[in-house]
């Protein structure tokens, strides 16, 4: 049936999307940093997983820790060296200076690598395997399943670990984080790395699903935005609630109203949600 | 126009609900026109609740208020303002990139009786700087005032408006010997200009001196109303104070 | 009223008015679109700057504006004329209705929702067969650019006079108080929702009409041109680069930036973006409340005015 083979996709886009978003969403909810150069990060770590394919041979799916320490490391720096300076200015200086960010990353991409469309395509790309009448294509269920046991991961992280529970102990006052015995420019640019990082896992799974190219960055940080906005952002679970709501709306909506009129779909919801219930589906009401 | 007879204002078994808790619950009482009522009570009583429902910041979970017989349901705070509702607020809210004087100026142009012309909203806001004893810093910007002038700045703000009624929380928290004073004095020149006041206090030995009546709340219910003698002799209230302390 | 300023104003409007009598094609034709932009900057400037709403979609008012006009001259055969109001009409309604249940939303969420809502539009525009679809529309054809000029001058001037006005206004005192402290304007009297409502439709009105002037000049529109998501962080640059709440601030900036992206063109594709992407960073970072205020403190303070800025906001 149609709907279920449709349903089947919803939910693997959705898993994905988890991810794509969750960067972001950690990022706004502990630091209230928006980080408009979002996508960028995740551009970037598809480029460097795609040239470790094709240089080294590395299967993607090995290089994740690869890509995601680089992308850590870059993340932090940006953090320490830039948005520290930044943080006590008006909201829109953030979101100027990390567009700013966006807009050298998506260049420097451009020159750097040109603006070819790259996939990553290991053997198994084109195989897909059939389960009660439903094709489910390997490599999508297999970024599905990484997106997820991420996802829980940083979720328990930020529940249990020292390092986890003090950027939580940030988010909420900068005191209480120095109590922690972490000081507020380490707590901060270790979140945003983080955040870089998972980033750069995501861009990594998108290049093995979909294409690559510089200017990939804007629509999925606005995408990314949707999600967390969608699944609200008290909790870090929020996140598999949006992305599976906006990865279902997207089949469903692909089904029903043409693939033309996705776009349109998930900004609708996005919309829907800002004015009906601004803080999520899993957020606390004001 | 109010109902004749009516008081300048009146709240009538106004309860609020938060998630939960109970802030305020049956609350009844009068104030009469050009008179100073006291509201006083233990932390977390409910007294800001009270304000905040009355200057239509929030709107209550059940029961009614009327501004000089008229129904204050479902109207903004600006409405309110215009009709004549002027509050201070206990943490001081501030125009912080404006000038000492522009604050005041706010409540010239928008109040009761707003004055169109900015030159003259400013002379307005002027002389009521003047009046508190802030005339000397009126280029100042906001945010570099001290805590008592701060207060001063608060009540100006309120002042502009030109209320029939205002709303007075907790103007003299932080406050020494003096300053209360001179609080005291200047509360009492604006009832004396016509103004009914309601304040808020845990300041004792001011409001008994400026209370023509006082209202005591606690856990969100009215538990005492009378003369300042009177209320504060009252076994419960002096429970209410000395007895259990949580916070 | 000192009359300084104003001669001088009148003297740079004079100015620039004789540009296409005096310079050549090329410079006129980067006038207009630094013009334009600088009237999107300005109608950012009044939501943004002075209500401290900032908006991260008012492209979706500039593609009104485009769409509106465009489709009343080429679909139903209007004038020129005609289109512009068109367009202003369909803009500013939009900002109206919409801007009742956008304007509950405050900092990132409203920033999010505007941007949005753009997007949506420009997707739904994108399937109506009215305006074109995919393809877009294709204007009358009018040779002057001297014409176009002089009219995109005009709307400036008429914007940045509107944004003067503002500053000294009972309105615009009241939209500034929101931008200061909304709750404590609120009972001071200040009728919130109506005054950002406003705002917004006054937003709305300028960049709609610079998408009408700008539409019938290229002559040609397509939906990610029209509500090209660039724009706003063009107009917000610019504006918070010259000054947001300034008068002439959003006018400096897009002169200023409009003029180094234009050098910058000249070089490799790429490298120009790029660079404009680190001016950006500098900018923001060293100059917070924008060139204006900084070239105003420079004289007390001399070059340490970009270090003040650093420490105040750094963490």
């Amino acid at each position: 049936m149609v709907a279920i083979q449709v349903l089947s996709n919803g939910i693997l886009l959705g898993g994905l999307y988890a991810l794509v978003a969750l960067g972001l969403a950690l990022v706004w909810g502990v630091l209230d940093i928006i980080n408009l150069a979002h996508g960028a990060f995740i551009m970037l770590g598809g480029y460097i997983a795609y040239y470790l394919f094709t240089g080294l041979g590395l299967d993607p799916f090995a290089s994740l820790p690869l890509v995601m320490i680089a992308m850590f490391v870059i993340g932090y720096l940006i953090q320490w060296a830039l948005l520290n300076f930044l943080v006590k200015a008006p909201m829109f200086n953030m979101l100027l200076v990390t567009f700013g960010i966006d807009v050298v990353l998506t260049y420097l991409a451009q020159i750097l690598f040109s603006a070819d469309l790259r996939a990553i395509q290991p053997s198994y790309a084109g195989s897909n395997f059939t389960v009660l009448g439903i094709t489910i294509p390997t490599v999508n269920l297999m970024a599905f399943v990484v997106a997820l046991l991420l996802t829980g991961l940083l979720a328990l992280f930020l529940q249990r670990q020292r390092w986890g529970r003090a950027i939580r102990a940030t988010a909420q006052n900068l005191g209480a984080a120095r109590l922690h015995g972490v000081p507020p420019r380490f707590a901060y640019a270790l979140t945003f790395g983080i955040g870089a990082a998972l980033a750069g896992a995501a861009g990594t799974l998108y290049g093995t699903v979909a294409q690559l190219t510089p200017y990939i960055g804007v629509p999925l940080t606005a995408k990314s935005f949707a999600i967390a906005i969608i699944g609200g952002l008290d909790n870090p679970l929020g996140v598999i609630v949006g992305g599976l709501v906006l990865g279902l709306a997207e089949a469903f909506g692909s089904l029903w109203l043409g693939p033309t009129y996705r776009d349109a779909v998930s900004l609708g919801l996005l919309v829907l949600v800002l004015i009906v219930r601004p803080t999520g589906i899993l957020g606390r009401t004001a | 126009m109010s109902a004749a007879g009516a008081p300048m204002f009146e709240a009538r078994q106004v309860t609020k609900r938060f998630a939960g808790l109970l802030a305020l619950s049956n609350v009844s009482f009068r104030h009469e026109a050009g008179e100073i009522l006291g509201l006083i009570g233990p932390n977390g009583a409910g007294k800001t609740t009270l304000i905040n429902l009355i200057s239509g910041t929030l709107e209550p979970t059940s029961g009614a208020l009327f501004f000089q017989g008229r129904p204050l349901q479902g109207l903004p705070p600006y409405r309110r303002a215009h009709l004549g509702i002027g509050r201070t607020f206990q943490i001081m809210k501030p125009f912080p990139g404006l000038s000492v004087l522009d604050n005041v100026t706010a409540g010239a142009l928008f109040g009761r009786r707003p004055e169109r012309e900015m030159g003259k909203a400013r002379d307005a806001a002027a002389h009521w700087l003047e009046f508190v004893g802030l005339g000397d810093k009126l280029e100042q910007p906001a945010d570099a005032l001290g805590g008592p002038d701060r207060k001063r700045l608060e009540l100006a703000k309120a002042l502009a408006l030109q209320p029939q009624l205002l709303l007075l929380d907790e103007v003299m928290a932080g406050l020494n010997a003096v300053e209360i004073d001179e609080v005291v004095a200047l509360i009492r020149r604006i009832r004396d200009g016509g103004t009914t006041i309601l304040v808020i206090e845990h300041v004792v030995k001011a409001i008994r001196q400026l209370s023509d009546r006082l209202l005591v709340l606690q856990y969100g219910e009215l538990i005492a109303e009378g003369t300042a003698e009177e209320v504060l002799e009252d076994p419960k209230v002096i429970e209410a104070y000395l007895g259990r302390r949580r916070h | 009223m000192r009359a300084l300023p104003w001669v001088l104003a009148a003297l740079a409007v004079a100015a620039l008015a004789a540009v296409p009598f005096t310079l050549s094609p090329v410079l006129v034709q980067f006038g207009i679109s630094t013009l334009l932009l600088a009237v999107l900057a300005q109608g950012w400037n009044i939501i943004g700057g002075f209500t401290g709403y900032a908006s991260f979609g008012n492209s979706v008012f500039y593609g009104l504006g485009t769409y509106g006009t465009a489709v009343a001259m080429t679909q139903f055969h209007r004038s020129f004329a005609l289109g512009l109001t068109v367009g202003a009409l369909v803009s500013v309604g939009f900002a109206l209705l919409l801007g009742l249940p956008v304007l509950r939303l405050r900092g990132h969420y409203f920033a999010i929702t505007t941007l949005a809502l753009s997007e949506a539009v420009a997707a739904i525009i994108a399937n109506l067969d009215i305006t074109g679809r995919n393809t877009g529309l294709i204007l009358p054809l009018i040779r002057g650019d001297t014409m176009f000029y002089e009219l995109s001058l005009g709307l400036m001037t008429l914007a940045t006079l509107t944004v003067w006005w503002l500053s000294r206004s009972r309105f615009g005192f009241g939209l500034i108080a929101i931008r200061e402290r909304e709750d404590a304007a609120e009972v001071m009297g200040i009728p919130t929702t109506r005054y950002k409502v406003l705002a917004f439709g006054l937003a709305a009105l300028f960049s709609a009409l610079a998408g009408g002037i700008h539409a019938y000049w290229i002559t040609f529109i397509d939906p990610a041109s029209a509500f090209d998501i660039s724009l706003n962080v063009r107009m917000i640059i610019m504006a918070v680069f010259g000054g947001a709440g300034t008068v002439i601030g959003p006018v400096v900036g897009a002169f200023l930036l409009s003029g180094v992206a234009e050098v910058l063109a000249s070089t490799v594709t790429g490298i120009a973006s790029l660079f404009f992407g680190l001016v950006i960073v500098a900018a923001v970072v060293f100059t917070p409340s924008g060139v204006i205020t900084a070239i105003r403190r420079l004289p007390r303070r001399g070059l340490a005015t970009f270090l003040d800025a650093v420490r105040e906001t750094r963490l």
